[in-house]
């Protein structure tokens, strides 16, 4: 081939490789300064890393929790409640929600620790629904851990840990998400009431992030199942869940 | 001859004596209240039937928490069978929240911990929540080691096996201590103990 011949098609091809990127106005020499002949760009302020929410309805599956006396079911009410709570939650942007369980499924105990642990949710929200053979209402409950004792030193990050007292390292910041679902559940049910419980009992031991266990409805008490009769209830019990640990995280920074 | 006769009878004479004076352990009238489980035990069948004062820790009728009730039981047998009664008794009260057909399989007793082994079937017929669990945990904990010396935790364990919820809720691995901070308070005495003031 001619030596004008071979000129000219190198000439196309290169003319072919650069021209979309001129055409796009991008550069292809680039330092470490950033490119040659164009502004350096202005880098926007990088959005803060969303919050992690972890909300676990209890029971599933072949698991039913609590029945009432019209046959409704722990499981079936807590997954209403936290469907609802994790909508109100993820409308924040700032927030990243996720649900244990998002459908009726079983899932054991230990799988809903590990899961909140894995993700380091900044906080846990556990719901459970009270009922039993007698009608007459009580307080709602809120649980936490029991108080670790005063001289005993932080307890190490276990790995695996599921039973342990590792949420006991969480025993004040525990208090502060309890008060502030107290603050907003009282408001369901002023002659009720709500009660902090502490226990080591509900299974709240291996959270490795500040935890509650809410129990805001009573499937056996009658005025409790007149209210589910309507979506109202659920909606309010979701309000309030939500409000609070907004609450909780605005008054602890992380929002 | 004659002799020899006679100090076989006065020998059996003082032998027969001697056992009618030796005092009988078993006969001794038996101490009220608490029963000891650190002191020897025999076997049932050996055992006199005695009366145990008892107190049972029930809920309330508001399931608002646990109240104490005095009652009694009539039993023989060793601290084990005492324990077994004294649950029996538990589950039969009114206010109860096991299940009044609720079957103990077994009680034993080692060191300070009463191993009670409960039938699996109570759980299709408990229909609480997770408060109404740990009432029905702490009835059963706070009766069995506030009525028995020498007993200071539970280990419950369902159709003979370790299990790792009482029925959903509540965690029953491990020996269990008492919390009587499920206990009311006597009605004219303010605050609830043990619990946080939340309620408002």
């Amino acid at each position: 081939m001619p030596f004008v011949l071979r000129l000219a098609l190198a000439a196309v091809l290169v003319i072919l490789q650069v021209a979309p990127a001129i055409a796009q106005n991008e550069s292809f020499l680039e330092t470490d300064a950033g490119m040659i002949g164009e502004p350096a760009p202005v880098q926007a302020p990088e959005a803060p890393d969303p919050v992690k929410v972890f909300i676990d309805p209890g029971h599933g599956g072949r698991d039913l929790g609590a029945r009432g006396a019209r046959m409704e079911l722990e499981k079936t009410v807590a997954l209403t409640i936290a469907k609802l709570v994790r909508a109100r939650l993820s409308a924040d942007e700032r927030l990243e929600v996720t649900i244990s369980r998002p459908e009726d499924m079983d899932m054991p105990v230990v799988d809903r620790i590990n899961m909140a642990n894995f993700m380091r949710a900044s906080v846990y929200i556990g719901i459970h629904i009270d009922g039993g053979a007698t009608p007459q209402t009580h307080p709602m409950k809120v649980y936490i851990t029991k108080a670790k004792a005063q001289d005993s030193a932080t307890l190490p990050a276990e790995e695996g840990a599921v039973w342990g007292s590792l949420n006991k390292n969480y025993s004040d910041k525990n208090l502060d998400l309890a008060k502030a679902m107290v603050a907003e559940l009282k408001g369901l049910n002023a002659e009720r009431g709500v009660d902090i419980v502490r226990t080591d009992r509900l299974f709240l031991g291996g959270l490795n992030m500040p935890a509650v266990i809410v129990e805001p409805v009573d499937l056996s008490n009658p005025e409790d199942e007149m209210r589910m009769d309507g979506n109202d209830f659920f909606n309010k019990v979701a309000d309030a869940l939500s409000m609070a640990v907004v609450d909780y995280l605005m008054k602890t920074g992380k929002l | 001859m004659i002799k020899g006769y006679l100090r076989w009878l006065l020998a059996l004479a003082i032998i027969g004596a001697a056992v009618w004076l030796i005092p009988d352990p078993g006969g001794q009238a038996p101490l009220p209240g608490r029963i000891s489980a650190s002191s020897p035990t025999s076997p049932a069948l050996e055992s006199p039937m005695r009366k145990i004062d008892l107190v049972l820790y029930v809920p309330d009728k508001n399931r608002a928490g646990l109240e104490k009730t005095e009652t009694w039981i009539e039993t023989g047998g060793d601290v084990s069978k005492q324990v077994e009664e004294a649950l029996k008794k538990l589950f039969e009260a009114p206010m109860g929240l096991f299940p009044e057909d609720t079957v103990i399989r077994e009680v034993f007793v080692y060191n300070d911990v009463a191993v009670v082994s409960l039938d699996g079937g109570f759980e299709n017929k408990f229909r609480g929540g997770p408060w109404t669990e740990l009432l029905a945990l702490y009835s059963l904990v706070d009766t069995a080691t506030s009525n028995f010396d020498g007993i200071n935790k539970v280990k419950i364990l369902i159709d003979d096996k370790e299990a790792e919820a009482l029925v959903s809720h509540v965690d029953i691995s491990g020996e269990i201590e008492p919390d009587f901070s499920f206990v009311l308070p006597p009605k004219d005495a303010g605050d609830k103990a043990g619990k946080e003031a939340a309620k408002e």
